[in-house]
């Protein structure tokens, strides 16, 4: 009896061996194979993500159905998101505005780039970013009144709304607010608003409020261009 | 069991490759990002055109691949013999590095208007920035570096 017990005990050992020579070398050999071209990896993945969208979980309900053999024709919902949590980047570099007479066009330029984790509704586009509950970001703005001289500068610490209008394959749209602190004019706590409405930038959307520092809301981009970019994997 | 241990190896090594990339890609990123007024030397000419100021809005995130994305927004205010001329940089940004001396290359494609009520050509451009100014590439045109007069140009 015992020796029947033998060959099997020594064969549990053996995978044993193998399962922990798999899980620390295997990931060392992975991170030295990376190292040298890690960029074109996470590209890879990148584009991985991106073609997997939208990622549409299994959905028998009768609207759904008549979309999907109707489609247009008696279109109930249009466009499914990625889902999960992804990378939320947004970027931009202009001049507003183009539609309030209060901001003439070319008064105010601004530059910026926001992004941090965030983790996107498949149905809605929108994520779980609020102002109650801000999503952690890194990035900068800087912000110049033409006319009184304000320049607001610093970085961008959260995001407190961010939503997909559109993903890939189309053209990526959207809108996102950031916020962060200016350590330039003394106005205290910037919050950024932009609206993605395609290429170009024309009906893109900005808008800024620090202290007194006011554009009455977004406002359209005089120049320049705004950028919702499409979803990358975390 | 051999097969399932092949399966499981090489799982864990796509998965490990795939979150040491993403960990070295976040570490490595730089945002550039700029807005104000600059001013050109005196005696700039572009296609006829004589330059005097700029309006510049940037935002831009390079990874260390020499891969970018991002937005560049150049207004050269200047003149010719019939007056006032606008011309006009709005550049996609697609690959770009940081350099030795702390400054940055970045470029893409851009739009180029020549505010002349000619159409606007499509032409690759680079922009090398730090933070005292900028100095514009336009198709196979170096102009003088534009030097911040409002604002500012942060790399991070």
């Amino acid at each position: 009896m015992n020796t029947n017990h033998r060959p099997a005990a020594a064969s549990l050992l053996k995978w044993i061996g193998v399962g922990l020579l798999s899980v620390t070398v295997v990931p060392l050999l992975a991170v030295v194979f990376v190292l040298p071209f890690a960029g074109r990896v996470a590209a890879a993945f990148d584009y991985s993500a991106d073609l997997a969208t939208p990622q549409v979980t299994p959905d028998f309900s009768i609207a759904h159905t008549l979309d999907f053999f109707f489609g247009s024709l008696l279109s109930t919902s249009t466009q499914s998101f990625p889902s999960g949590t992804i990378t939320g980047k947004v970027t931009g570099g202009g001049t507003i505005s183009a539609d309030d007479a209060r901001i003439p066009p070319r008064s105010r330029s601004f530059g910026y780039v926001a992004m941090g984790q965030v983790v996107i509704d498949s149905a809605t586009g929108a994520s779980n970013c609020t102002p109650a509950t801000p999503c952690p970001a890194k990035g900068h703005l800087n912000y110049v009144n033409h006319t009184t001289g304000v320049h607001i500068n610093g970085e961008v610490t959260e995001i407190t709304n961010f939503q997909f209008f559109a993903t890939p394959p189309g053209p990526t749209k959207g809108t996102a607010t950031f916020r962060g602190t200016d350590t330039k004019s003394g106005c205290g706590t910037f919050t950024v608003s932009v609206t993605d409405n395609g290429e170009p930038g024309t009906n893109d959307r900005f808008g800024i409020d620090c202290g007194g520092e006011t554009t009455f809301g977004q406002r359209q981009h005089s120049g320049g261009n705004s950028q919702i970019h499409p979803p990358q994997a975390k | 069991m051999k097969r399932l241990t092949t399966a499981f190896v090489l799982a864990l090594f796509i998965a490990t490759t795939a979150a040491a990339s993403r960990v070295l890609i976040a570490a490595g990123e730089t945002s550039v990002t700029g807005a104000g007024t600059a001013g050109f030397p005196s005696g700039t000419v572009f296609n006829g055109v004589t330059l005097t100021s700029s309006q510049f809005g940037k935002g831009v995130v390079l990874n260390p691949d020499g891969s970018a994305t991002g937005d560049f927004y150049n207004v050269l205010d200047g003149s010719t013999a019939v007056g006032p001329q606008t011309i006009t940089v709005t550049g996609l940004v697609s690959s770009g590095s940081l350099n030795a001396n702390g400054s940055v290359t970045f470029g893409g494609n851009c739009s180029l208007d020549m505010g002349d009520g000619t159409r606007p050509s499509s032409l690759p451009f680079s922009v090398t920035a730090t933070s005292q100014g900028l100095t514009l590439v336009i198709g196979t045109t170096t102009l003088p570096t534009q030097t911040v007069i409002a604002g500012g140009i942060d790399i991070r």
